[in-house]
């Protein structure tokens, strides 16, 4: 069994697979029929006051899903990666592993990117739903922009599985790991506030969907160089510091 | 010669090598953490071949000294001399965990896979045969005994056939027929492998180990063969056992000038001590003839391990002795 038949097997025997896909897809079925109904359900009048909202668009259901996948789905797949590469959280079962492997990082990074993989996968499997689902209730869009938009979050998806994977060789707990981890994505969240600093800023991706729509930003190069860039030197961080890790450091 | 992986205090490869007899030897091995001290200036030499029993009390350092032997731990001081390259060497830790949803067969398969070893069906099946878990083979290890457990990490470490196999507590959650299975089992790596078996199990031990040392308080108090060990106790007592009652038996051995203690442990069985065993041998058959006993058994008392330790352990010094 060599580790990448271990990570495959890690992902569907722990359900972690159905975890990572089944996020996506719940979100990429149930927005559209959400911003579908929505008038439905919230036009009318209460005490007088009478509420009303058009009639549901395209890109409206699309983007519902992004900021849901960029919410719901990276907290999902923050705390799946967190339980896959944290390999000193278990100290007995590490010692298995240490004691048998040349370099740790020969384990964390096939575990990386399985989590990664599957992450991509169900953000493809859930904008393939949700692309389907609003052709069929509301109207037709471009699946290429959502492709490339999809494109864009992947890459976000693929970074915040680097980070989890960085602070797994600084701390030891599943916990700590899915903490620190979050904790960092929602400090790089906040450069978003910062207008010089958020078209660099890899949370920009986070949105990638929602700016290949009409009306959207466009594609934010320097953020996908930023992102890309620091996806490779987080990696190589990451190796680097799990070679030189020990049971009692 | 040495070669293996010797490693410096700072866990650099040390490229200076010792020409022993030994598969393992430590040099002023210590180990801090942070002001409490686990093991202090551990000079320790494991015969090629030997089954070499580590004993101490809890706290001794065994633990923290087998996992500086496997690479888990870097020691603070001193150097690690290993006759083997780190991937010919097995360890197992005395609580053992393994991915729950893996098969016994799949744990095996990894244990091999990850060493960088070609796996066959033949040898996964003959190591869970060897261990006892021939049937458990397909089973998922999450549903296993600590027991079952104990038994597939020593499977996980045999199948890579180690020229090291270093063992933390391997009988200790063992049912008794568990313990003689692994034992026997262990027993037939002698002179094959060199096996480090830390235990608290020193009947165990004594019936298993060639050498052994003991630790304690991170000191190496003795470091030798099981045998001069237990030599260096005391071995004058004598057990004898007549249909009781005893008590003529006991008033003429209380007053014999060769027997220096006498006392009765249970209804007719008596234990002496006597400064040398020739004056036991020359006196005590004419002494229960007189009394007109009807003797049951008669033999001397070996020290046991247990023994052995307690008496080590009771005076400490300061360095070990070989």
């Amino acid at each position: 069994m060599t580790v990448w038949r271990l990570e495959i097997a890690r992902l569907w025997r722990t359900r972690r697979l159905v975890a990572l896909l089944g996020v996506f897809l719940v979100l990429g079925f149930g927005e559209p029929v959400l911003t579908y109904y929505l008038p439905q359900l919230v036009n009318g009048e209460t005490n007088g006051i009478k509420i009303v909202i058009p009639p549901a668009t395209p890109a409206q259901a699309l983007k519902g899903f992004s900021q849901n996948a960029a919410q719901l789905g990276i907290l999902v797949v923050v705390i799946v990666a967190a339980a896959s590469v944290a390999l000193d959280a278990r100290p007995a079962l590490a010692s298995f592993y240490r004691t048998r492997i040349r370099c740790p990082s020969l384990l964390i990074l096939p575990r990386a990117t399985a989590v990664a993989v599957a992450s991509v996968v169900g953000l493809v499997l859930g904008s393939a739903a949700a692309w389907y689902e609003t052709r069929v209730l509301i109207g037709y869009l471009s699946p290429a922009r959502l492709a490339a938009g999809c494109g864009l979050e992947a890459l976000w998806l693929v970074f915040s599985v680097v980070v989890v994977t960085t602070w797994a060789t600084l701390v030891r707990s599943v916990l700590a790991v899915a903490g620190w981890s979050l904790a960092t994505l929602l400090v790089l969240a906040l450069l978003d506030s910062i207008t010089a600093v958020a078209p660099w800023a890899p949370t920009a991706l986070a949105s990638g969907i929602q700016d290949l729509l009409p009306g959207g930003g466009g594609v934010p190069w320097r953020a996908v160089a930023v992102t890309a860039a620091a996806t490779a030197l987080l990696l190589a961080v990451a190796t680097r510091l799990a070679r030189s890790r020990r049971s009692d450091r | 010669m040495l070669g293996g992986v010797p490693l410096g205090g700072d866990g650099v490869p040390n490229n200076g090598e010792i020409a022993l007899s030994a598969s393992v030897v430590t040099v002023g091995l210590s180990k801090a953490y942070g002001s409490a001290q686990a093991l202090t200036r551990v000079n320790l030499e494991v015969p090629t071949g030997a089954l070499y029993g580590l004993i101490g009390p809890n706290g001794a350092g065994k633990t923290t000294l087998l996992e500086i032997l496997a690479g888990l731990r870097l020691p603070t001081s001193g150097e690690v001399h290993l006759a083997a390259q780190r991937a010919a060497i097995g360890y197992c830790p005395d609580v053992a965990e393994f991915e729950p949803w893996l098969t016994a067969t799949e744990v095996i398969d990894l244990s091999l896979s990850l060493l960088g070893q070609e796996s066959t069906r033949e040898a996964v099946a003959t190591v869970l045969d060897l261990v006892g878990l021939g049937k458990s083979a397909h089973r998922r290890v999450g549903g296993f005994s600590r027991g079952m457990t104990t038994r597939l990490n020593l499977g996980a470490a045999l199948v890579a056939q180690p020229q090291i196999l270093l063992l933390d507590e391997p009988v200790a959650s063992l049912d008794p027929l568990g313990r003689a299975d692994i034992l026997d089992l262990l027993a037939s790596l002698a002179g094959q492998t060199t096996v480090i078996v830390s235990s608290h199990d020193l009947s165990g031990v004594e019936e298993l180990c060639t050498d052994i040392g003991v630790l304690v308080g991170g000191r190496l108090l003795f470091q030798g063969r099981t045998a001069d060990l237990l030599a260096s106790v005391r071995g004058d007592r004598w057990l004898v056992e007549v249909r009781p009652p005893a008590t003529t038996v006991l008033a003429m051995l209380s007053a014999a000038p060769w027997v220096s203690q006498v006392k009765e442990t249970a209804p007719g069985r008596i234990e002496l001590h006597a400064p040398t065993a020739d004056q036991v041998e020359s006196h005590l058959s004419r002494l229960l003839a007189d009394a007109g006993a009807r003797v049951v058994a008669l033999s001397p008392v070996r020290p046991s391990l247990d023994e052995a330790f307690l008496a080590l352990t009771a005076a400490p010094r300061d360095e070990g002795r070989s």
